[in-house]
């Protein structure tokens, strides 16, 4: 499993001894608005203006919290983003989660080459967010579609994917299936 | 002293100082949160970050002591975005809203954002929603407002020792409050009130309407002390008891009145009604701790200064009766070097205290004791002087005070009320007190009137052997007398006839049958007319079979009933008066002559503001304050586990068989542990006042934000 930087930093930050402590302000308040920068940001609803805040912020936290957990916090912050930069403006702009690990940013596709049109995927979607017919590729209709992946259980033609940033090309409506 | 330069003044500062306290003494402001000068800094906030030496990294200054030579700056960008900084985020999980907070106005963090002019726009809005715990008796927690500042936990914790706060981490993350969700009376909490007066923000605070009794801040704070008319330092005293020091606990209350010992034993304890401790169980018994203190006096320490007179001023001041009031004013008028004759018409000095309330209640030696001391200071006293023109008297004095109280005795125009056997309360106690053969009243005894005046009568007559009925037109519930003084009275065999209207004396002017009554079955009185209405019982008249009728329904002054007193009275006989001056120059009037009826001690506050006056009045500067024992009060109380649920102790009551045949108190007084237990019990409200104001950046006045 590929991992992503920006969902690494948030699963750190939500375990640290700051958010326990509440002593200091940099510390405390600190970590609470890192916090809710990455939910947001993960959750693609990061703001343009994130990234430097959070940077200064972080530098804030290094120096003028109380105890040397806060500076630590600040210091992984400051780490995160200059060694994954990318990935993190790639988040905000919201155009993806390389790894594919941000729920968000994730979406499920069925194969055109793969899919046999048998139906399953169809029965399982409590949110008729799948189009088809017997023989014919299915489709699922993104904006319906709740990534609970269900479907992809389901398939047992291995024709339903989940992808990141990069998304396969797949028909915009069910046509005839190739595959018999 | 240690020389250093912040934002470009040259300042002193003390050895160990922090850099913040050495500015703010200076007069520079530096906007801090979380420290507090009673408590230890420890930086968590930084709003009072400051560059030192030209250091790039910005330091807390209330963290930082004080070094010879160091440069300080409050105003650099880098402290300066600090600051700002963390404003920003404190704001960001802070109500967004001050309009509805109750620290409205008065709030340090409120203050300090508005000078800053900061705002947490740039952040997350995130409220950590706590609910609002007002379960508490005293105390309202609103940690939906906590910065975590810390400083109530300090306070509870380090200043107190009494250890109920901390941090506390729930479902929405950190907040000051009490671990184990546990109420603040299971924690042990001493409701001393530290926590509230250090919180910077709206999260601790008194519960509403607290603060908003009397104008004063420091009277809400102890509102015993406010409730009391001549405002003794009751937590003061009650500590001395606690303490073990009852002499001092004397000497604290005499600073305010020189009747302690009576006050311990009849005062109406209206600071008992404002006592805080009865939100949490029952007030505390501050009457009767006074008491306990003047039993048990025997040093005697305050008495040199309590008796020392300023020289003599070469003003002589006329007292018209001896009574609380008059005494009173006879004293600090003598203690501001003024010579002072009081005059009496009775006998003794007193007033009821010697010829009214009944020994059971007020053992008559004691009394005296206290009115020797006034004569000590050089009170001169004329008894037996009945003074029926205060204009004439004035000739011969420079001053004349009128505190002639209430001292004859109303009776309702009855049939027969003038009959031989009719007297009035005030003579009958007055027989009474003085040691008299009752004999003279019968065997059976008719008291009307249900106020504390007829039971004191009733109560005494039981004692003398006779059969006392006591009738009063207020219906059971609403007998005027208070409940102690009905029970221990019926208990004691005073039969009692409530809802009873009077009718006649029957008889013959030289022997009294009876009181003849009827039972109404309700009663109005229209205060704007005077007039009664009644709902009768029908067929409900009977003649109570007696040998003598009492009145108690009342006194006035008998200013009156003299040719001419010599200033204007007003349509009840009492002395027109504008404060205590009357419409003649130099003739004063104070106590029950102004108020009518009221207590004990209402008369010595009277009498205390009109010495003061009158002082003024002579050319004197009116300050009869003074300081008879010095005060320490140890802010560290520590941990006492079931503080809140201490009971009320109650002094020991005598059986009512054994108090039917002597003249002894009702009531032991408290034996030392029951005194130190019951001091115990009291919050120290005062404690909170030793807190040092904050002062906000406005307190600074012209600095720049
Ligand atoms: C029976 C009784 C029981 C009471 N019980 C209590 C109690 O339990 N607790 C409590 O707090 N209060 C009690 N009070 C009320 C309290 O005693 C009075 O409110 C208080 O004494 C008023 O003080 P004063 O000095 O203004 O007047 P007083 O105490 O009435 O003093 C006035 C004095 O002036 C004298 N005098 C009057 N006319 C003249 C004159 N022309 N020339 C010279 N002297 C004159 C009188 O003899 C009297 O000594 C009681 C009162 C009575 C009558
Ligand atoms: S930096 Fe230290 S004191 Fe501040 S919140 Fe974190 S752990 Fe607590
Ligand atoms: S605590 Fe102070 S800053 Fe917070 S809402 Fe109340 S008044 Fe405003
Ligand atoms: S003991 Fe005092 S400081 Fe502590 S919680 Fe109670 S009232 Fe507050
Ligand atoms: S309750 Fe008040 S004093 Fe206590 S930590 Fe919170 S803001 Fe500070
Ligand atoms: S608890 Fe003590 S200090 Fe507080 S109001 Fe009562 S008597 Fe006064
Ligand atoms: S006041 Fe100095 S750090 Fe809070």
């Amino acid at each position: 499993m590929k991992q992503c930087p920006v969902n690494e930093l948030l699963s750190y930050v939500r375990g640290h001894k700051c958010l326990d402590c509440g002593k200091c302000v940099f510390g405390y308040e600190g970590a609470t608005q890192i916090l809710l920068a990455l939910e947001d940001i993960t959750a693609k609803r990061g703001k343009p203006a994130d990234l430097e805040q959070m940077r200064k912020l972080a530098q804030y936290m290094t120096e003028q919290s109380l105890c040397e957990d806060g500076e630590e916090l600040g210091k992984a912050v400051l780490k995160a983003l200059d060694a994954s930069g990318d990935e993190f403006a790639l988040h905000i702009a919201k155009k993806g989660c390389t790894a594919g690990v941000c729920r968000a940013f994730v979406t499920y596709h069925i194969l055109m080459d793969k899919c046999t049109g048998c139906g399953d995927c169809m029965d399982v979607c409590e949110e008729d967010a799948i189009a088809g017919k017997k023989r014919f590729v299915h489709v699922i209709n993104q904006s319906d579609c709740i990534q609970c992946g269900k479907c992809l259980d389901a398939c047992e033609e291995e024709a339903i994917v989940k992808a990141g940033a990069d998304k396969p090309r797949c028909p915009p409506r069910p046509v005839p299936c190739k595959r018999k | 002293m240690i020389t250093l330069t912040i934002d470009g003044r040259t300042v002193e500062a003390r050895e160990g100082q922090s850099v913040l306290h050495a500015a703010l003494d200076a007069g520079i402001y530096i906007p801090h949160l979380c420290d507090h000068p009673d408590l230890e800094a420890k930086g968590g906030c930084r709003m009072c970050s400051v560059t030192i030496d030209g250091a790039e990294k910005p330091v807390p200054s209330c963290a930082t002591e004080v070094r010879e030579g160091m440069v300080v700056d409050s105003h650099t960008e880098a402290a300066e975005a600090v600051r700002r900084t963390s404003m920003e985020l404190m704001l960001a999980t802070h109500p967004s809203e001050c309009t509805g907070c109750p620290k409205y106005g008065k709030c340090e963090m409120q203050s300090m954002y508005q000078f800053m002019g900061v705002s947490a726009q740039a952040w997350r809005h995130h409220p950590r929603s706590v609910p609002t715990n007002d379960s508490n008796p005293l105390i309202t927690h609103l940690f939906i407002r906590c910065i975590r500042c810390g400083r109530c936990i300090r306070a509870c914790q380090d200043k107190r020792g009494v250890k109920v706060l901390d941090y506390v981490h729930d479902k929405v993350g950190i907040h000051a409050g009490v671990p184990g969700g546990k109420s603040l009376a299971e924690a042990g909490c001493r409701f001393c009130g530290a926590c509230i007066e250090v919180c910077p923000t709206g999260s601790i605070v008194d519960v509403v309407g607290r603060m908003e009794r009397y104008p004063a801040y420091a009277d809400n704070v102890v509102p015993c002390r406010a409730e009391c008319p001549a405002h003794i330092d009751i937590p003061a005293y009650i500590r001395a008891v606690r303490e073990g020091r009852p002499g001092d606990a004397v000497g604290i209350i005499r600073e305010k009145v020189p009747f302690p010992l009576v006050l311990g034993y009849i005062c109406n304890h209206l600071c008992e009604t404002g006592c805080k401790r009865s939100d949490i169980n029952a007030p505390m018994s501050i009457r009767n701790l006074k008491r306990f203190a003047a039993d048990n006096d025997t040093e005697q320490s305050w008495k040199e200064k309590y008796l020392r007179t300023a020289p003599p001023t070469g003003k002589k001041v006329a007292v018209i009766g001896g009574g609380p009031c008059g005494l009173t004013a006879a004293y600090y008028l003598r203690k501001k070097g003024h010579d002072v004759t009081v005059f009496e018409k009775r006998p003794e000095l007193g007033g009821p205290m010697t010829s009214g309330i009944p020994a059971y209640r007020l053992p008559l030696d004691e009394v005296r004791k206290e009115i020797q001391l006034i004569l000590d200071t050089g009170v001169k006293a004329e008894v037996n002087r009945e003074i029926t023109s205060a204009a004439e008297l004035k000739k011969d004095f420079d001053a004349v005070l009128v505190a002639v109280g209430v001292s004859k005795g109303r009776r309702l125009p009855l049939p027969g009320a003038d009959f031989q056997q009719v007297y009035t309360a005030m003579d009958v106690l007055a027989d009474n007190r003085a040691g008299k053969d009752m004999g003279y009243l019968g065997k059976s005894v008719c008291v009307i009137g249900g106020g504390s005046v007829g039971f004191d009568v009733a109560r005494s007559l039981i004692r003398h052997g006779m059969t006392v009925n006591l009738a009063c037109l207020e219906q059971a519930d609403k007998i005027l007398a208070d409940a102690e003084d009905q029970e221990e009275g019926a208990e004691e065999g005073v039969n009692i006839l409530p809802g009873r209207a009077f009718e006649a004396i029957e008889g013959t002017p030289e022997r009294v049958a009876g009181l003849r009554v009827h039972t109404v079955l309700s009663s109005t009185y229209d205060k704007a007319t005077g007039k009664v209405t009644e709902v009768a019982e029908e067929g409900s008249q009977t003649v109570i079979p007696c040998d003598s009728v009492v009145f108690a329904t009342g006194q006035y002054t008998g200013l009156s009933d003299y040719e001419n007193f010599g200033i204007r009275l007003n349509g009840r006989g009492y002395p027109e008066n504008d404060g205590f001056k009357t419409s003649e120059e130099g003739i004063f009037a104070a106590g029950d002559a102004i108020t009518g009826i009221s207590f004990v001690i209402k008369g010595i506050a009277q009498g205390r503001d009109a010495a003061s006056e009158i002082d003024k009045y002579l050319g004197g500067d009116g300050n009869i304050d003074e300081t008879l024992v010095e005060r320490t009060a140890d802010p560290y109380i520590g941990e006492f586990p079931g503080f809140a649920a201490l009971p009320r102790v109650e002094q020991e009551v005598m059986s009512a068989e054994s108090r039917k045949t002597n003249n002894e108190n009702v009531y032991r007084t408290y034996s030392c542990e029951e005194a130190s237990c019951e001091a115990q019990r009291c919050l120290q409200c005062d404690l909170r006042l030793q807190f040092e104001k904050i002062k906000l950046w406005s307190d600074f006045g012209g600095v720049e934000a």
